[in-house]
């Protein structure tokens, strides 16, 4: 059976044209299958950056790689048919970051909702039409009456956001590709959000790729965790896994960053000080070596592959150079299922 | 005692960096006042750090930016007082409150590096700040203003200002797009230092920053503040940020502050159903919880509940909460909360000596 949406050994350079001086790799021979079966949510975890919203646009084929392949369901994104690319559409829906540019200011707000009832035919009359984009506005915490009818600048930036998740629910899709879609929202509404994403996944078996620089929420909603860093995979496998025992350097400094709720767990400020002996020369060589306190003469010599250091976790560091070196495509094969997840 | 004393602490009211009492913000709009800011009081000692937390639309920027008097109609502050170190804020001229700023009180505002001036170089973005608020000042210390430096002791200032945010010397010739957000940020910081404000507001500075950043920046802003001896007031709602940062927690709610207590506290154990429901429904990496928001929404700030604003969405509500307006009260030692229902919630003694 073929993944829902597989993205192989793809790469995408911005820049480096005719009148550029420097070209930037935003991501690097990164491939990633997801399955419709079972429904799981995959959090993308890096810092500005990393790649991840580039990986977000090349899944939702708003990007085309530089080099590599994207497939639905089987079949290259570049060679679907109309037919095809109108259920790629409607399976696979995205919640933007930036609440601010999606919305035309002509318009009022209603027309995001309508606009996708009406092209894919979700509703048969007004009333219908109405309830479906009521529900879905309730279900993300907004009240129908004192959001419709608006115009986007009468709203504030996390009501947008909210609006442009209802927008995805009303869709019933496969797989939302959520690039950090509450990192505008309130920490009081975000829970209120992130459980509708989780029990999108639970009840009509969405799949959710979460996209976010939040470990916290990360940790959360989702089953398996992609840690980016620069463009390259620093460490992939069961949430539980990564974030209590962080095997890469990176990933141990992201953790260590995260600033706990409690005033007594002080964040580990001498981890983000630290920097290495070794300089690094090239492109072939590990992304996190000009950074990383355990820096090796070979770190910077060669990019490290992806070691399997448990059942169900992958990290790229020559620390864990002990461990079977696995493929990049087989990074999925060790991801959780739903319930599966330790923690 | 009153509610604006007795949120102080135990502290005299002369040492306060900062004094806010009975402050009203209002909003003009077709549908009628809006209350942004609600019968407002509290105080900061000097180099305090306060934090001040609730939902979109609870306040707590309008509240900042009333006590900088930058409320633009058609909001407008409709009363109470203001005093920075003993001085009347509210009662300035136009021109003597904008020399206040950022000599007096300073701004690290939300996003505020995009705030630099792209075509300028950092050197002279910092010293334009000095030069235009501290017009014939002299500082605390005995430092003339930059505008009274020669070109060699601004040399010198910019420099230890860079350095004070750990930033290097040549920073000062750089313009904003050569420096990442995070070097951004802390310009900013330098420039809210440069005067040696009594109090800096920062409005959620690292909103916009990647985690290992946005603790860099925090603890800048948290070394700096410590060294020149400010008072703090963070704006925000990532409750991580303010137990890794500030001392107290004013927590606030449509308008009006309802619970006021040490930050420990706070996390320990909130009094106000709010403040407990808002330190609930923090996600942490520890373990993994249902995810729980509040229920129900903010109120509109138009249309008010009567009575204790929270309490169509309160879990401990009872009939007379629809009627009785709250006013915070200190229910335990330093401990300030706006439900008249707490001590039977927590089973709280009355305090000795407190009202």
């Amino acid at each position: 059976m073929s993944a829902l949406l597989e993205v192989q050994h793809i790469t995408k350079v911005f820049g480096g044209g005719l009148f550029s001086r420097s070209s930037t790799v935003a991501l690097e021979n990164f491939s990633l299958a997801i399955a419709s079966e079972p429904p799981t949510i995959t959090a993308v975890v890096g810092e500005s950056g990393s790649g991840k919203t580039t990986l977000a646009r090349i899944l939702l084929g708003l990007e085309t790689p530089t080099e590599g392949q994207v497939l639905y369901q089987g079949k290259d994104l570049q060679g679907l048919s109309t037919a095809e690319w109108h259920s790629f559409r409607r399976d696979v829906q995205v919640v933007f970051q930036d609440p601010f540019e999606v919305y035309n200011p002509f318009y009022k707000v209603d027309h995001v909702l309508n606009a996708p009832i009406a092209r894919f035919g979700l509703a048969n009359s007004r009333p219908e039409r109405q309830k479906l984009i009521e529900e879905a506005l309730e279900a993300v915490g907004l009240r129908p009456e004192n959001t419709l009818g608006r115009r986007p600048h009468q709203l504030s930036g996390g009501q947008r956001q909210r609006i442009m998740v209802a927008r995805a629910l009303l869709m019933r899709p496969r797989l939302i590709v959520a690039d950090e879609p509450v990192s505008m929202i309130d920490a009081s509404l975000r829970a209120t959000v992130l459980g509708n994403l989780r029990q999108l996944n639970e009840e009509f078996g969405i799949s959710v790729i979460y996209i976010t620089h939040d470990l916290t929420t990360a940790y959360q909603i989702s089953e398996n965790i992609i840690v980016m860093y620069s463009g390259s995979v620093a460490e992939a496998g069961d949430i539980g896994l990564v974030v209590k025992q962080p095997q890469h350097p990176y990933t141990q400094l992201l953790i260590g960053s995260v600033p706990q709720p409690d005033p007594d767990r002080r964040w580990n400020t001498e981890a983000a000080t630290g920097s290495s002996t070794v300089a690094a020369d090239g492109s072939a060589c590990c992304k996190f070596v000009a950074r990383c306190p355990h820096a090796m003469p070979k770190c910077a010599e060669d990019m490290p592959p992806l070691y399997q250091t448990d059942p169900h976790r992958l990290a790229a560091c020559y620390l864990h150079e002990e461990s079977p070196a696995l493929q990049a495509e087989e990074m999925a094969s060790v991801f959780v299922g739903r319930g599966q997840a330790g923690s | 005692m009153t509610a604006a004393a007795g949120a102080n602490g135990e502290s005299a009211q002369r040492s306060a960096a900062l004094r806010v009492e009975n402050l009203h913000v209002h909003y003009a709009t077709p549908e009628g006042a809006v209350r942004a800011v609600d019968d407002v009081s509290f105080s900061l000692e000097a180099g305090e750090r306060f934090g001040l937390v609730g939902e979109s639309g609870s306040g707590k920027t309008t509240l900042a930016m009333a006590l900088l008097r930058m409320i633009k109609p058609p909001g407008q502050i409709e009363s109470g007082q203001v005093w920075l170190d003993g001085q009347d804020v509210l009662s300035l001229s136009g021109e003597g409150m904008r020399q206040l700023r950022l000599a007096g009180i300073a701004l690290v505002a939300q996003g505020s590096m995009n705030s630099l001036n792209p075509v300028t170089r950092i050197r002279r973005q910092l010293l334009d700040g000095m030069k235009d608020h501290a017009d014939g000042q002299v500082e605390a210390d005995g430092e003339t203003v930059a505008a009274k430096m020669g070109r060699r002791e601004q040399d010198d200032y910019v420099r230890e200002l860079l350095a004070r945010v750990g930033l290097e010397p040549q920073v000062a010739s750089m313009y904003p797009h050569e420096l990442s957000g995070g070097m951004k940020q802390r310009v900013c910081i330098a420039m809210a230092i440069s005067l040696r404000p009594k109090v800096i507001i920062a409005d959620e500075p690292t909103s916009a920053l990647d985690v290992v950043v946005q603790m860099q920046v925090m603890e800048t802003l948290r070394r700096v503040q410590e060294e020149v001896g400010a008072a703090v007031i963070l704006v925000g709602h990532d409750m991580g940020i303010m137990a890794q940062f500030v001392d107290r927690v004013g927590v606030m709610y449509a308008g009006k502050l309802v619970e006021v207590s040490p930050v420990r506290e706070v996390f320990r154990r909130p009094l106000h159903p709010y403040a407990h429901l808002l330190i609930d429904s923090v996600p942490s990496l520890e373990e993994k919880d249902d995810l729980e928001g509040i229920p129900g929404l903010p109120p509109s700030l138009v249309e008010r509940p009567t009575g204790c604003l929270f309490h169509p969405r309160c879990p401990h509500a009872a009939a007379d909460c629809a009627s009785l307006e709250q006013t915070l009260e200190e229910v335990q030692p330093v401990r300030w909360v706006a439900c008249h229902r707490v001590r039977e919630i927590h089973d709280l003694e009355p305090v000795p000596g407190g009202q």
